[in-house]
């Protein structure tokens, strides 16, 4: 095996999984999961605790950023903290009055959150341009949000030949507008440490979401989506450190699953109320292929390349694509991939009102699917609450009726 | 698959449109320049549908010179989906789609298309083309098309940030791989000269039409916008011939005389209005309502105007590429802000409508924006009409002249007319 960084890392993380898998002899499995579920609360708790103190002395500037496509590695590099901005999903009001109203719901809110000072401890803000409803999100920013430094980056919206070119322009643009506004310099040494810590955390909830491979999965989707959203809003070092702790102490259980198996895919969501709907059910998520999910930690920066030659690399080849970036052939073996390695039994589709790469996308994944024989449901949500009671009607017809097709998986892997 | 099939498609689209076509307004056609348009855009059309043609599907924007130089057959679906609005065929083919999983939420025009493709209305492409100007959806569905036709999908990746010095070049030699891939594939000569020639016309037609515009300045406007909106769609397909030209040319002396002559669209033009995005293609009453009821003259619409400066036949992928840069839509809002301030300057703006497309996340999104930082501090009323160009089955008449009618009010008011 290559002895890079990377390598060895992922030699690391995976000797965690080993020592995970063969620690001593096995209690009963309930009192494992209620440890479990006790030391996930913990670590959440000492990292949010430590996130607000943070906030609370800053002592460096932090960036907000929005869009998976947005390389941290070049924010961290600058010394300065990335931190993911999300909605909320509370009734949009002030946003109205700059945005028009068929845009969605999270893109709304954002701004929406901005107007009414929730983000007034930014020191600067990177839309990233993946589609239409960002690009103009980021007009309206500029012009009302009044945080001191802010930049849009361009984000390609094809994988062809010269992509690479351009997402490098857009790493040059940021380092360049970066550069100008806060009056520091990246060096190459300070990018290679940022690549290293980012890896860390990439690697980290990895090995966190696989332990979801198995029958009886110790971590459950909300805790994934709350633990990957702490990711994006952590100092990384100290999150890094404590999820690596967190992970030697996680046991896995014997107790048989016997829920349905569900991959979330689809729009931006960061809200528990659709994961909590699916698995109130006899369902669990055990996969998310979202920006809150998937799409945000897997895919490693490569450390024997040129750094930002390595970096663009990561976010256009290795990085599993989203809808925005016209790639449905891509996206469609990367979920069946996935669907084979968590043994998923059903797909739900989710997309927000409104956000048309997941719209436009839909038609051919559901082919896809189909072809395949994948059973597969589309729920369209506005980014509030307030859908909520239909969609979980339709879940919970949709989970009803895994209970028949696999049934018959079970009878045809039977009979051959 | 066989292009045989486009007599099929051909046949299938006939057939209904013989039916349907429900007579329109063609009162809006008061010059011989817009029936020589017409006439042009039925030509293509047709000849997009022979079995011999090799056709190139083009989102807005692509550049027709290069096909033109490859004699490729420019077809802009979504132009089409706009004349089949006109001829009331959409319900069905938009009922398709849905059917089909496309959300009534997205854009009618992708969505037509998707719909009439599913019907076989739509001639069989050999190629094509998207480029990431405006919409992002547009490259999706042709993405989908093309896997569903079997055919090349290319695609033109236009940065956003068109102000970086290696946008020129970098979009310059998409065109240049383009066509030079395009040649090979269709066993079409990749010949400079005739690229060269197809920039001359270009510059000929554009250069009338940019006066044509500067006509238009003249009080009494002496165009209807009803009838000017519609060259929006021939100005997106159709540079780089020279019936193109000679289109623009007659458009320009008929508008000249008239001006010389001092005959106004209208009598007694009252109000002057900016039109922002595109129309309902399934009325052509809300034009008249507007400016031979109300006497409120659209002397300008934004999709008419000439952004781009002369190109250089001599440069010809350079030239293209500045022209897709320069389009004042695409980029951070600000320059479009700037091109929105001098048309309210240069056009004696008493007011602006606009049309705001239901499935467009780019263009409605700008409105407010405008409207707070160009027509408020000038004391311009803007009315924006929320709609859908193309599925008229949310529509309703007497709604939107009602506002209408409160927006005239205003301006009247404004102006000190009397009722």
């Amino acid at each position: 095996m290559q002895k890079t960084w990377v390598g060895e890392e992922k030699i690391k993380t995976e000797d965690l999984r080993i020592k995970i898998r063969k620690r001593g002899e096995r209690m009963s499995g309930a009192i494992e999961l209620v440890q479990n579920e006790y030391l996930i609360k913990e670590f959440i708790k000492t990292v949010k605790k430590r996130n607000e103190q943070f906030l609370k002395n800053k002592t460096s500037p932090i960036i907000g950023w929005c869009n998976t496509y947005v390389p941290e590695e070049i924010i961290l590099a600058f010394g300065i903290t990335p931190y993911r901005i999300m909605g909320a999903p509370t009734s949009i009001s002030l946003s109205k009055a700059y945005l028009c109203g068929n845009i969605s719901g999270n893109v709304q809110s954002l701004l929406e959150c901005a107007l009414r000072g929730d983000y007034k401890f930014l020191d600067g803000m990177i839309i990233g341009a993946s589609t239409d409803a960002t690009k103009k999100l980021f007009d309206a920013w500029l012009r009302y949000a009044g945080t001191p430094f802010n930049h849009l980056f361009d984000i390609p919206k094809f994988i062809y030949e010269g992509v690479y070119k351009h997402y490098r322009e857009s790493i040059n643009s940021l380092v360049e507008e970066i550069e100008a506004h806060f009056g520091n310099k990246i060096t190459e040494s300070s990018l290679k440490e940022a690549i290293l810590v980012c890896n860390k955390t990439r690697v980290l909830l990895t090995a966190l979401s696989n332990l979801r491979k198995d029958n009886n999965p110790p971590i459950s989707s909300l805790e994934m989506l709350e633990i990957c959203k702490l990711a994006m809003v952590s100092d990384k070092r100290f999150f890094n450190n404590e999820l690596e702790s967190l992970l030697t102490k996680i046991k896995i259980t014997d107790i048989k699953n016997s829920a349905y198996r569900i991959l979330l895919t689809g729009s931006f969501q960061d809200q528990p109320w659709l994961l909590e709907s699916i698995e109130e059910n006899n369902a669990l998520v055990v996969c998310e292929d979202l920006c809150t999910g998937l799409r945000y930690y897997t895919g490693l920066v490569d450390e024997d390349v040129e750094p930002i030659e390595a970096i663009t690399k990561r976010y256009i080849e290795k990085k599993p694509p989203s809808a925005t970036l016209v790639s449905i052939d891509q996206r469609a073996d990367f979920i069946f991939k996935l669907i084979n390695e968590f043994k998923i039994d059903g797909v739900v589709y989710h997309i927000l009102k409104f956000d048309d790469p997941y719209l436009f996308e839909f038609p051919d994944m559901k082919e896809f699917l189909e072809s395949k024989f994948i059973p597969m449901l589309r729920i369209e949500t506005e980014y509030t609450t307030s859908t909520m009671g239909q969609v979980k009607t339709r879940l919970q017809a949709f989970i009803e009726t895994l209970k028949f097709t696999k049934y018959r998986k079970i009878e045809v892997d039977k009979n051959g | 698959m066989d292009k045989s099939i486009r007599r099929l498609e051909f046949e299938n689209l006939w057939g209904l449109l013989k039916q349907k076509r429900e007579k329109q307004s063609s009162s809006f056609y008061t010059l011989k320049a817009t029936k020589m348009r017409s006439s042009l855009l039925g030509k293509l059309f047709r000849r997009a549908y022979q079995k011999d043609s090799v056709v190139a599907w083009r989102s807005s924007f692509v550049p027709s010179e290069i096909l033109f130089a490859l004699d490729i057959i420019p077809f802009a679906p979504e132009g089409v989906i706009a004349m089949f609005a006109n001829s009331h065929l959409t319900d069905e083919i938009l009922r398709v789609a849905e059917d089909h999983g496309c959300s009534r939420d997205t854009c009618s025009f992708l969505r037509g298309i998707e719909g009439s493709v599913i019907n076989d209305y739509m001639p069989m492409p050999d190629f094509l083309i998207a480029t990431s100007l405006y919409c992002h959806g547009s490259a999706q569905v042709f993405k989908s098309l093309s896997k569903k036709y079997n055919k090349d999908f290319f695609y033109i990746d236009v940065p956003f940030h068109y102000e970086r010095p290696y946008a020129v070049d970098y979009v310059a030699k998409q065109l240049e791989d383009m066509m030079k891939k395009i040649a090979e594939k269709s066993n079409r000569k990749f010949d400079i000269d005739k690229l060269k020639q197809a920039i001359i016309y270009s510059n000929q037609a554009s250069d009338y039409f940019a006066k044509v515009n500067k006509l238009r300045m003249h009080k009494p406007s002496p165009m209807l916008g009803g009838e000017a909106i519609d060259y929006a769609v021939m100005l997106a397909h159709t540079f780089g011939i020279p019936e193109m030209v000679d289109i623009c040319k007659t458009l320009y002396e008929e508008l000249k005389e008239r001006v010389d002559k001092g005959i106004g669209a209208v009598e007694e033009e009252k109000h002057r209005i900016l039109w922002r995005q595109l129309r309902p293609y399934y009325t052509n009453t809300l034009f008249d309502y507007i400016e031979r009821t109300h006497k409120a003259v659209i002397v300008f619409e934004e999709a008419n105007c000439v952004y781009w400066k002369e190109m250089d036949p001599e440069q010809p992928f350079k030239s293209l590429a500045k022209k897709l840069l320069s389009n004042y839509g695409f980029g951070q809002v600000q320059r479009w802000l700037d091109f929105t301030n001098s048309f309210v300057i240069d056009y004696s703006i008493d007011g602006v409508i606009e049309f705001a497309h239901w499935g467009c996340r780019y263009l409605s999104a700008s409105t407010q924006i405008v409207k707070d930082k160009i027509l408020q501090s000038k004391n311009i009323p803007i009315l924006v009409i929320d709609g859908d160009c193309i599925d008229r089955r949310d529509y309703s008449d007497g709604q939107v002249k009602t506002r209408i009618d409160a927006f005239i009010e205003i301006l009247n008011r404004k102006k000190g007319y009397k009722k």
